[in-house]
């Protein structure tokens, strides 16, 4: 009977993990508290690319989520559509220029979901597993699914 | 403000070297929860050693050999829609400040600034301002001088400059800047912008300056512009108005420029027109001059960057504005250089070229290490 039931465990792991990996999304998240219902694609990129947007009189800051090496790929893939390399130039050169703000780099997620949570005004990515049960983050939508 | 420091060339640059290898080896703290930038304040250094060895024919040619330290401070600071930035540019003889702004954003893509600021009409320096890092080749082009390089056309206005852009079509955008405000004056045989900190002699009068840009992905690298200038010069050298024959020098400056990236190749053309009206109680004239740049750059493997710029002008050689402005303007040059990014945010360039001024000809190598903190 224990064996039974341990096999059976593991047969159901073995069901659920592909689809918990088939499942995984990367979502656009901003505080439960925000007043910003909806960013298209080109305000997120320019949002990420150090440039204005603007919400409800709120200027709206992007942080960096670097709390997964996948998700970031995800990232600069979808969302800025660049290489990290070219990315990081283009952030240096629009501070330069502008002296606009870069993204607030995270290396938790848990350091980010609290820095959402806390300012209306922020605005990030996350992987959707991360942020479905938290009340205190509202996702806008998904960005990207696997 | 300007302070001489009172220690031999050599000691100086051995010192500064040292502080930009530490710089550059030492990475600032940063705590395991969060990088301790893009909050609301945010700085950025750009160090960068050169050597220059010059070959020339003739004993006219400028400045012999020399080394070169410098580092570019930017900080920045913003809180809601007010925004804060300054530039401060550290050599081995001098700290000057080169722009210090204060802006509002007036709407989601327009900013307003007043303060001390590079004028718009610069295809290469609204770009790369001090920063040179961001720039790939060594040197930027003789006609985009600072002023305190002998270059021709005012580029540090004290005033108001607004910039700002909007959508075309389903993906491209159209950006707009417009400054004005004093111009530089022309003093000891250059052009003296207001300065920030230092006292400043006065007598400044107009500058005004504008560029219009078409971006064909607005978000992407590249774009087509015009831009427009008219900076009005008061030659408060006496000797020099005497023997330039004028105590006013209006410039107006037309050009036009484009800049492209395709997969690996990077191209960048830019021409001005200068029309300089020279006036005084005498014998006002007016002459014209031209002057333009292509540069061609390459992304490679290993993160190799070849480039090549050529630069030309014309009439420029017959102004009598240039000749009394600055002796060493280049009439032509052609380079070629190699920039590898040795590790992230660092790189290596050398760079060869051949200039003529008005005097005289000669070859030149440079070699640079640049980089970026934090």
């Amino acid at each position: 009977m224990r064996w039974s039931a341990a096999l059976l465990c593991a047969l159901l792991l073995l069901g659920a993990a592909p689809s918990v990996a088939a499942d995984r999304s990367m979502v656009l998240i901003v505080s439960a508290d925000s007043p910003v219902t909806h960013l298209d694609a080109i305000e997120v990129r320019k949002l990420y690319l150090g440039l204005s947007v603007i919400r409800a009189g709120l200027s709206l800051r992007a942080l960096d989520n670097r709390s997964d090496d996948k998700l970031h790929q995800a990232f600069l893939q979808n969302v800025v559509a660049m290489p990290e390399s070219v990315y990081e130039r283009r952030l240096l050169s629009i501070m330069l220029q502008q002296g606009a703000r870069r993204p607030q780099a995270f290396e938790t997620a848990t350091a980010l979901l609290a820095a959402v949570a806390a300012d209306p005004s922020a605005v990030s990515v996350a992987w959707a597993t991360e942020v479905v049960q938290d009340r205190r983050i509202r996702v806008l939508r998904v960005l990207w699914r696997d | 403000m300007r302070y001489e420091f009172d220690v031999r060339p050599t000691a100086r640059l051995a010192v500064l070297t040292l502080l930009v290898a530490v710089l550059g080896c030492r990475a600032p703290p940063v705590s395991a929860e969060e990088h301790h930038h893009g909050g609301d304040s945010d700085w950025l250094l750009f160090p960068s050693v050169e050597a220059i060895e010059r070959s020339d024919t003739h004993e006219q040619a400028p400045q012999d050999d020399f080394e070169r330290a410098t580092v570019d401070v930017l900080f920045s600071h913003s809180q809601g829609r007010f925004r804060a930035l300054a530039e401060t540019e550290c050599a081995i003889d001098e700290v000057e400040i080169e722009r210090l702004q204060l802006g509002w954003e007036v709407g989601e893509n327009t900013l307003l600034w007043a303060g001390r600021f590079h004028q718009p009409a610069s295809a290469w320096n609204t770009q790369h301002h001090h920063g040179q890092y961001l720039q790939t080749a060594i040197t930027r082009p003789n006609i985009e001088h600072w002023e305190d390089e002998g270059g021709l056309i005012p580029q540090h206005i004290a005033g108001l400059l607004v910039e700002s852009r909007g959508s075309i079509g389903s993906n491209g955008g159209l950006a707009f800047s417009a400054g004005a405000g004093a111009a530089p004056i022309l003093r000891i045989g250059r052009l003296e912008p207001v300065a920030v900190l230092r006292t400043n002699t006065g007598g400044h009068r107009s500058s005004w300056s504008g560029r219009a840009a078409y971006e064909p992905d607005q978000l992407g690298d590249d774009s087509f512009g015009l831009v427009l200038a008219q900076h009005d010069v008061n030659v408060l050298d006496p000797g020099l108005a005497a023997a330039f024959g004028a105590t006013d020098v209006t410039l107006d400056v037309v050009g036009a420029f484009a800049k492209m990236a395709r997969d690996d190749w990077r191209v960048q053309a830019t021409y001005y027109h200068i029309d300089a009206h020279l006036t005084s109680g005498l014998r006002p004239h007016d002459e014209n001059f031209g002057a333009g740049y292509l540069q061609v750059e390459r992304s490679l493997p290993a993160r190799l960057t070849p480039f090549a710029r050529l630069e030309s002008t014309a009439n420029a050689a017959r102004s009598s504005y240039v000749a009394f402005q600055s002796r060493e303007f280049e009439l032509r040059r052609a380079l070629l250089g190699l920039r590898w990014d040795f590790t992230r945010n660092h790189a290596l360039t050398l760079e060869a070229g051949h200039a003529t001024t008005l005097l005289t000809n000669f070859n030149e190598v440079r070699l640079q290490w640049s980089f970026v903190l934090p």
